[in-house]
């Protein structure tokens, strides 16, 4: 599926971490990248819903991508990143270790995911992207946040 | 056919058709209503709103909506000259014509294409129908008015009085009329009438030309004198603008149609040119224009006018109520201009505002600042006024088309219904308008269809053979109820018992539990619509879980009332806007929620001295006590399972960990070991308690309850802390949390951070509270009847001297008074306190029984007020010390004394039992007298006690024995009975919990016995709940009565001894 629109051109792609790996989105999804909130808990919600942001006068679900794949939380750290992205008309900040860099992906070093990386399971991930020393795990938007 | 490019013309077209054909239908059920003695004006009404809307078609090329206004507009016409009667057949099919008016109107793209055949074939039979042949419109009836045809000289004289006139005019704004497609006329009235004076009469014209277009010049203005109007040969010359074609004028008003000349905008320039204003050439330039006429209107008719500039024919007689009309399109909304301008006024000073704290800002003035944020708070708050009340709309745009639903249903049904419509006025959110409008259809057409009977049903029934449907809107608490209410039959509730069962919502047990109230709200659950046959219950059926679910998607809520025969009420609650709520904040472990305030009920604070007495565990429950009703509780902690606990610090404002375990739990573990000590009867306060006790006192201990009411039932939450009160504005929460029901939305706070909103309906569902409340209350008379079985008693710990404590039964004691021993005075002897105006009598203990003495270096002592020949008198002690309840092994031998009863161990110490009536009795013989002598009198009566403590038993003896009863005795209900076969008894006093055979099954198996039936038994039981006395009551118990309450115990026994 990513294949063929990948032969068309690079895809531009921001790169994050989440516990040891390393992520990767395609940017038309991300709305933007931002630090620093205080997350409200909202109890009783699904456990990957880590709270909700105040981002601007708009109430942002903040979902961690950590019990998602079903590794641990990371420490808790003074300066939450987030990466807010949109899906379906609506803003979603998902819960990042570490921000990175934006690249340009060629069609060529993006490869087919496997059934499973790291134990995260092979749905979430739509691609591979083969970086000079590294994998990027190329995440699917759609399946990480479908309810 | 005109070439539209502008779409704007379009939609405001179907905007203003649609707002008339919505007046129109309205007015037709009152001309229907009204029958012969239609008001004239109202026909006029929709006449000319049919007419617009035919101008407006055919202006823009609508053939169809043209050639059906046309048509009904003939109908209108002849009904107005009186030559049809408003049959409601005929009603029905002006009705029908105007609903395919709107379908054509709504679908303008393919109404040519619409089949209008059978409207236009129904209105043209009307026509031939009724009517005579004749093809011009009548004339208008004979009026009493007496035109004069007018001479020529002073038709010149008209004429040049009319072009003075139109000079006095912009021509600019003539020009203007001519292009919103209206006409220009002058008319000429003679002033001559024999029933109303000259200015009455002038008035009144003005009144009428007002109504349908608007007067721009006269030569006479309104108010004129007589005078005045002699001056002018008693002739007034008009110069109107309205959409009514020339042929129409003559309908309208009473005037000849000679008298009407039309102006054109050729007419304009000739009188420009020739300010002299010759007669002649005006003349033969009017004739033409005639004839130029359909011209004009096909060219000139162009979109209907902006209901600001010119209000059309319609809205021209109310034209100031152009705020909240009714709309169609989602996407528009008319706002009154004043409000406009109020906003605009607010939005300068917000502006202002904001200058003046950048300026105060800019320099650091923190005096100013104080003004400013008073001022800013003001402008905000009234321009948040302001603009929710552009939201607001009248309830009554959805009221009104219930008149038509019920007409016509009731018409196809067969019943005969009045419908009442009140308080359309009660405004509301137009959001929550527009969703109310199905839900509320369909619960009236419910009304009609099942509710209300039929006539000869009703007849029967002996209720008048209309029925009434009610649906009134009112404001309730900061809330609008809707009531839709009919006097139908009512629901069945055995039907929809059964409906329950067999879809299996409901266990037959737990509907058995509900009361018929609750049964009828049954019919809002889910699948009690899917079934089709469900309509054949009386009640309601189709949907109405749809009902419910819209009226709570706008923070609503719906109940139903019903008698059966009688009717039922179905009470709609809404929130008046959703936008801004008033909110209360509250915060459990520093994290902070808001809960809308219409949802509250009350706050409650337990002190934490008190939380031992007021909250309470029930199973796994806790619940308090509020004015006598068990009240379930439930942490917000809990619900929201957050877990560390911390607490503010009242001095540092910081958190630190809470270390307090919760009194209730601690309350519990004790009660269990009172169960589990009952062998030894010994009780024993844990270590832990006592030494706890400081910190249980410690206000952080405190409750805080949130009761909120849930529809019927109100549930209290507990927070840690309550904040303020605060104006939040909802916001939605994102996708992944719709799913907690226990949120409502979010908002943000004042200092950035986000609160979440809480769902109080849904918190209790997922807390199931409704069934704890119910078995709350169901175990609240369990508890009360297990009581009786513990046979527990209150004690009042107290003591006199120190080191020595006494005990007195709690529920001998009326008050507790603390007060300053100077104030007991010595007199006569005797001790007393003034008291409420006057003695009240004191004894202390030390006084007739071998006890201690107070210490005296106390300044104030404690007086415990009782009352004893319907006397108040206090005893005094030195310190209260607690309330004990339990079960206490009494020792009346090592003790016993005059005053004092006997002796228990309580809290580990020796505990004296004080015998208050024998203290008064000791001390003042006199006042228990009277009492004994009378009933000594008495033929001895046989008394039975029944009673296993061997200390109770005692002492009911020994009082009755005293007042020269010798009751016979029996230590359970057994015992009784045989002694009950075997003797001849008057009365029988007993006590409630007893081994064997307990007071209850001994007085049921009394009455069952013929010979008994009507013995009396008196319970005399050391508990006495309502609860606990219903049941008594139930068993066949006379009278309930307190242990130890010598007093009324004997006063009962001689009620009943005669």
């Amino acid at each position: 599926m990513m294949n063929a629109a990948n032969e068309r051109a690079t895809v531009e792609l921001a790169l994050f971490q989440i516990g040891e790996m390393l992520c990767g989105l395609d940017t038309q999804h991300v709305q933007e990248i931002n630090h620093n909130f205080e997350i409200t808990p909202v109890h009783r919600a699904p456990d990957y819903v880590r709270g909700v942001i105040n981002l601007r006068g708009e109430i942002v679900t903040v979902i961690d991508l950590h019990q998602k794949f079903n590794i641990p939380p990371s420490d808790v750290q003074d300066d939450t990143q987030v990466v807010v992205v949109r899906y379906e008309e609506e803003c979603i900040a998902l819960l990042v270790d570490n921000i990175y860099d934006v690249v340009n992906a060629h069609p060529s070093d993006i490869s087919t995911p496997p059934s499973n990386v790291d134990g995260i399971s092979g749905s979430f991930i739509s691609c591979i992207y083969r970086m000079e020393k590294n994998l990027v795990i190329v995440l699917d938007l759609e399946e990480l946040l479908k309810k | 056919m005109v070439n539209i490019e502008d779409n704007e013309i379009f939609n405001d077209f179907i905007e203003e058709s649609l707002d008339h054909l919505d007046g129109i239908e309205d007015d037709l059920l009152s001309i229907e209503e009204a029958g012969e003695n239609f008001n004239e004006e109202i026909v006029n009404k929709v006449f000319r709103a049919v007419h617009t809307i035919k101008g407006g078609a055919g202006f823009l090329g609508l053939k169809n909506v043209e050639a059906l206004s046309h048509h009904s507009e003939n109908v209108m016409v002849k009904i107005r000259a009186r030559e049809l009667f408003p049959s409601p057949d005929i009603v029905s099919t002006l009705l029908d014509a105007m609903d395919t008016l709107s379908t054509m109107i709504h679908r303008h793209e393919t109404s040519n294409e619409i089949d209008i055949s059978s409207n236009l074939a129904a209105l043209n039979a009307i026509c031939l129908e009724n009517a005579p042949p004749k093809k011009h419109k009548p004339k208008p009836e004979p009026s009493s008015l007496d035109q004069n045809p007018v001479s020529e000289a002073a038709s010149a004289g008209v004429r040049a009085a009319a072009n003075d006139l139109l000079l006095t005019i912009e021509h600019a704004v003539l020009d203007d009329f001519f292009k919103q497609g209206s006409f220009l006329y002058i008319l000429q009235y003679t002033l001559f009438n024999d029933h109303e004076a000259m200015e009455e009469y002038h008035a009144r014209i003005m009144e009428e030309l007002n109504e349908t277009g608007e007067v721009l010049a006269t030569n006479l203005d309104a108010g004129a004198s007589e005078e005045m109007i002699q001056e002018k040969d008693n002739l007034l010359v008009v110069v109107f603008a309205t959409i009514l074609e020339n042929e129409l004028m003559g309908d309208f008003f009473d005037i000849d149609p000679d008298l009407i000349q039309p102006i054109t905008p050729e007419d304009l320039e000739q009188a420009a040119l020739a300010p002299a204003a010759a007669p002649r050439q005006v003349q033969p330039v009017e004739e033409k224009s005639v004839e130029e006429k359909p011209v004009l209107t096909s060219a000139v008719t162009p979109a209907p006018s902006p209901p600001s500039s010119v209000l059309p024919a319609t809205t021209a007689v109310k034209p100031k109520e152009s705020v909240a009309k009714p709309e169609q399109k989602p996407d528009s909304l008319r706002v009154n201009v004043k409000l406009l301008d109020n906003l605009m006024t607010l939005a300068g000073e917000l502006v202002l505002t904001r200058n003046q704290l950048i300026q105060a800002a800019a320099s650091r003035k923190v005096k100013g600042i104080d003004n400013i944020s008073q001022r800013l708070n003001l402008v905000t708050s009234e321009l948040q006024e302001a603009i929710m009340s552009t939201r607001m709309q009248p309830v009554g745009n959805v009221f009104n088309k219930f008149k038509r639903i019920v007409r016509d249903l009731s018409k196809n049904l067969g019943k005969k219904i009045d419908l009442i419509i009140e308080g359309e006025e009660v405004e509301l959110d137009k959001t929550i308008i527009e969703s109310i409008g199905d839900p509320l259809t369909h619960l009236v057409r419910n009304s009609v269809d099942h509710g209300i009977e039929m006539p000869e049903e009703r007849i029967a029934a002996k209720k008048p053979e209309t029925g009434i449907l009610r649906i009134t809107a009112y404001h309730e608490g900061g809330q609008v109820m809707i009531a839709i209410e009919d006097d139908g039959a009512g629901i069945n509730i055995g039907r929809v018992k059964e409906k329950v069962l067999s879809m299996g919502l409901r266990e037959a047990a737990a509907l058995d539990e509900l009361s018929d109230k609750e049964i009828a709200n049954l019919i809002f659950l889910p699948g009690m619509s899917t079934a089709k046959e469900i309509t054949d219950i009386s009640g309601r059926g189709v949907g109405m879980d749809v009902v419910n679910t819209n009226i709570s998607k706008v923070g609503g809520t719906v109940d139903i009332d019903t008698i059966p025969g009688k009717g039922s009420i179905i009470t709609i609650k809404l929130p008046l806007t959703l936008a801004i709520i008033p909110s209360l904040i509250v915060a459990v472990q520093e994290e902070r929620y808001a809960i809308p305030q219409v949802n509250m009920v009350e706050l409650v604070r337990i002190p934490a001295a008190k939380v031992k007495e007021r909250i309470e565990k029930i199973n796994s429950a806790i619940v308090m006590r509020l004015r006598g009703e068990l009240l379930p509780l439930i942490k917000l902690s809990d619900v929201l399972g957050i877990k560390e606990r911390y607490y503010a610090s009242d001095d540092t404002g910081e958190s630190l960990p809470d270390r307090r375990t919760l009194t209730e739990d601690r309350r519990q573990a004790q009660s269990d070991k009172i169960a589990g000590q009952t062998d030894t009867e010994n009780l024993l306060l844990d270590q832990e308690q006592r030494a706890c006790v400081d910190r249980r006192t410690s206000p952080m201990s405190a409750y805080n309850v949130l009761v909120v009411s849930v529809g019927d039932y109100h549930y209290g939450l507990i927070v840690d802390q309550v904040l303020d009160s605060e104006e939040i504005v909802v916001k939605p929460v994102g996708t992944h949390l719709r799913d907690c029901e226990c949120y409502a939305g979010a908002s943000v706070q004042g200092d950035g951070k986000v609160a979440l909103i809480l769902d109080i309906i849904g918190i209790s569902n997922v807390m199931n509270l409704r069934t704890v409340s119910k078995s709350v209350q169901e175990q609240a008379l369990q508890i009360a009847e297990s009581k009786i079985m513990k046979d527990t008693q209150s004690l009042l710990l107290a003591c006199n001297a120190p080191d020595e404590q006494i005990a007195i039964p709690l529920d001998l004691i009326s008050r507790i008074e603390s007060c300053p021993i100077k104030e007991i005075k010595i007199t006569g002897g005797r001790k007393n306190i003034q008291y409420r105006g006057g003695p009240l009598p004191l004894f202390s203990i030390n006084e007739v029984a071998n006890v201690g003495s107070p210490d005296t270096d106390s300044l104030t002592c404690y007086i415990i007020v009782f009352s004893i020949s319907g006397k108040e008198v206090g005893i005094i002690v030195s310190e209260i010390i607690d309330i004990v309840s339990g079960t206490f092994k009494i020792d009346e031998m090592t003790h016993k004394q005059p005053g004092i009863m006997g002796s228990a161990i309580i809290n580990d110490e020796i505990t004296l039992l004080v015998d208050l009536y024998g203290v008064v009795d000791t001390i003042m013989p006199e006042w228990t007298k009277a009492l004994k002598s009378k009933v000594k009198e008495d033929s001895p009566a046989n008394i039975l006690v029944v009673e296993d403590s061997p200390f109770f038993l005692n002492q009911v003896v020994s009082f009755l024995s005293e007042i020269g009863y010798t009751p016979l005795t029996a230590t359970d209900g057994r015992k009784g009975l045989e002694v009950l076969n075997r003797e001849k008894i008057d009365i029988v006093l007993t006590d409630i919990e007893m081994p064997n055979m307990n007071g209850l099954e001994m007085a049921r198996k009394i009455r069952a016995d013929e010979r008994f039936r009507n013995l009396p038994i008196i319970a005399v039981t050391s508990l006495a709940g309502d609860a606990a006395e219903k049941e008594g009551l139930d068993a066949g118990i006379n009278d309930y009565l307190v242990k130890l309450d010598r007093e009324k115990i004997i006063a009962c026994v001689r009620k009943y001894l005669g």
